[in-house]
This record gives C-alpha cells, sequence and structure tokens, in this order.
C-alpha cells in the first residue's frame, strides 16, 4: 500500500515539475497566414473567415498557441472591382485563436490588399481614343495563399501546459 | 566615394532598423516601434517565420533582406573593387545565382528554404548588386575623361 502510495506521489511531482502555467502577456506576437487565396469577388462583408497560426508560440520555452492552429477572422471590408478602373479592395480583421489548453485567445490584426487603381489611365483612353475603354474592370484585390502577418494578442491569458 | 557612404550607410541603417523595431515594441510596449514595421513594410513582405526573431517578436525586414541589405551597406563602405567593369558584372552574378536559385525552388516546389540559408544567400546576394551596379560609376567616369 505505502508502495503505491509513493509512486503515486512521485507521479503526482514529476507532473506539477514539467507542466504548469504560462501566462501570454498582453501583445504577443502570434504569427498567421491564410490558407486559401482571397479576393474581393468572393468574398461578403462581415464573412467569417478560417486562418492558420504559422509557428508555434512559445513563452518561456513553453508551446502556449501550437502551429496549424485555426484564427477566425472576418471580412472587415471589401470593395468589388468597378468599371473605368476602379480597383479592388479586401481588409480582412483576424479575430481571435485558441491556445493549447483551449482557451480562447483574443487576437488584434488585419491583413488588407488594394488592387493598383487603373482610373486615371481607363479615362484617359476612354476620353481621347474609345469611349468603350470606360467598361474597363479594375483588379481585384487579392491576398495570396500562405500570406503572413503579425497578429498580437489582446489582454494576458494563463495556460495550461503539459 | 562620399556618395559610396552615404548610400552605405543608409542601406546599414535599414538593416539596424529592422533590428531595433521588436526590440523598441518589447521594451516601449506596442505600438511604439510599429512606425519603423510601417516604413519598411513597402520593400519587404515582412513574413513573420521567414525572419529572424529577437525578444519574442520578427525583425521589421525578413531575413533574406536584413542579410541583403547588410551585404550591400557592407559592398559599400568596406570593398574595394579589384576587377575591370565586365568581370564585376561577372562576379555579381554569380553572388546572385544562390538567393535566385533558393528563392524560385521555395515559389516552385514544397521545398522550404531555413532563415540562415536565406540570410547566407541574401548576403552574398546583396554584395552581388554592389557588383552589378558599382561599374555604372566606373562608366561615368570614363564618360567624363
Amino acid at each position: 500500500m505505502s508502495k503505491v502510495l509513493k509512486c503515486g506521489l512521485i507521479i503526482l511531482m514529476i507532473s506539477t515539475i514539467y507542466s504548469g502555467t504560462v501566462t501570454i502577456p498582453n501583445t504577443t506576437v502570434v504569427p498567421i497566414k491564410t490558407v486559401d487565396q482571397l479576393s474581393t469577388s468572393q468574398l461578403t462583408l462581415g464573412e467569417e473567415l478560417i486562418l492558420n497560426v504559422a509557428q508555434d508560440v512559445t513563452i518561456n520555452g513553453k508551446i502556449v498557441i501550437k502551429s496549424g492552429t485555426p484564427v477566425y477572422a472576418l471580412v472587415q471590408e471589401v470593395k468589388e472591382s468597378q468599371m473605368a478602373g476602379i480597383a479592388g479592395k479586401i481588409v480582412i480583421s483576424i479575430q481571435s485563436t485558441v491556445a493549447v489548453d483551449g482557451t480562447n485567445i483574443s487576437l488584434t490584426g488585419s491583413f488588407s490588399n488594394q488592387a493598383k487603381s487603373e482610373v486615371g489611365s481607363t479615362v484617359a483612353i476612354g476620353l481621347i481614343l474609345c469611349p468603350l475603354a470606360l467598361l474597363n474592370k479594375g483588379d481585384d484585390g487579392i491576398i495570396p495563399v500562405g500570406a503572413q502577418k503579425r497578429a498580437m494578442t489582446l489582454g494576458t491569458y494563463d495556460i495550461e501546459v503539459d | 566615394m562620399l556618395i559610396r557612404i552615404i548610400f552605405g550607410s543608409l542601406f546599414i541603417l535599414l538593416a539596424f532598423a529592422s533590428f531595433i523595431a521588436p526590440i523598441i515594441q518589447t521594451y516601449f510596449g506596442y505600438p511604439t516601434g510599429e512606425g519603423i514595421y510601417s516604413f519598411l513594410s513597402p520593400i519587404c513582405h515582412q513574413y513573420p517565420t521567414r525572419s529572424f526573431w529577437i525578444v519574442n517578436r520578427p525583425f521589421a525586414l525578413c531575413s533574406r533582406c536584413f542579410s541583403g541589405y547588410l551585404g550591400l551597406g557592407f559592398g559599400l563602405l568596406f570593398i574595394h573593387q579589384y576587377f575591370k567593369c565586365f568581370k564585376n558584372i561577372i562576379f555579381g552574378i554569380l553572388l546572385l545565382i544562390p538567393g535566385i536559385a533558393d528563392g524560385l525552388l521555395q515559389l516552385w516546389t514544397e521545398y522550404e528554404s531555413t532563415n540562415i540559408l536565406r540570410f547566407i544567400t541574401g548576403a552574398l546576394g546583396g554584395l552581388g548588386v554592389f557588383y552589378i551596379i558599382c561599374p555604372i560609376n566606373f562608366l561615368k567616369k570614363y564618360e567624363r575623361k
């Protein structure tokens, strides 16, 4: 009986040494990457998106957010490209992710892209050469697959790590 | 010579700024230092996984750009060219090849480079750009004569 008790105590001591609470400070950097190409032609305002954590986030050598963890994001602004060379614009707002113990971590940061405007050249060609040139549509705002950004944590979090 | 010192210092300063930005942000708190990240964003993608990290934050330039600007600045400030114009350009192109190959392999295949390799190929590329652009000065000198 005493042997079982001793073994239990040893296991408990080892587990307390190797596990514990780690605090994620405010504005800790979390690298985020896109998993699909995001384009103004495909997205609508307020649409929810899933991105990924690009690399492990470690505090004092312990992983608090694992690489590949889903990151929740919202389409904050989307302007479709229009005729007369008006370019598309897209802004994705990063919202939150999940730590190794399941704690929800609020994040701040954004991806954005605005295609190069062709308004000047389109209007000039339309007026001087051919009015049909005004039908020229601008380029879509595109965020390529694998694009990365720095997001930051909002607030401090105590995380249970193994 | 003065132009070389000015441009060399400028490129070294860019690399130094990218190194100091995360340190400033850590010790003075967000959003201090964010201006440096924004200032350098048009010249580099700033992907965190492709950058060196210090005090739990990435540099404001990726490892390849960081070493590229260091190499270019170092070349302008400290390297005296012994080769003639044409040889300089050939030597410069040879120095650029590892960086281009490393980047294109990543783009076209599943191969993923490391930050150390990016740093080395970036530094060689920076020196390569120095050897390519410097003969322009020589040509201008000859034109004046």
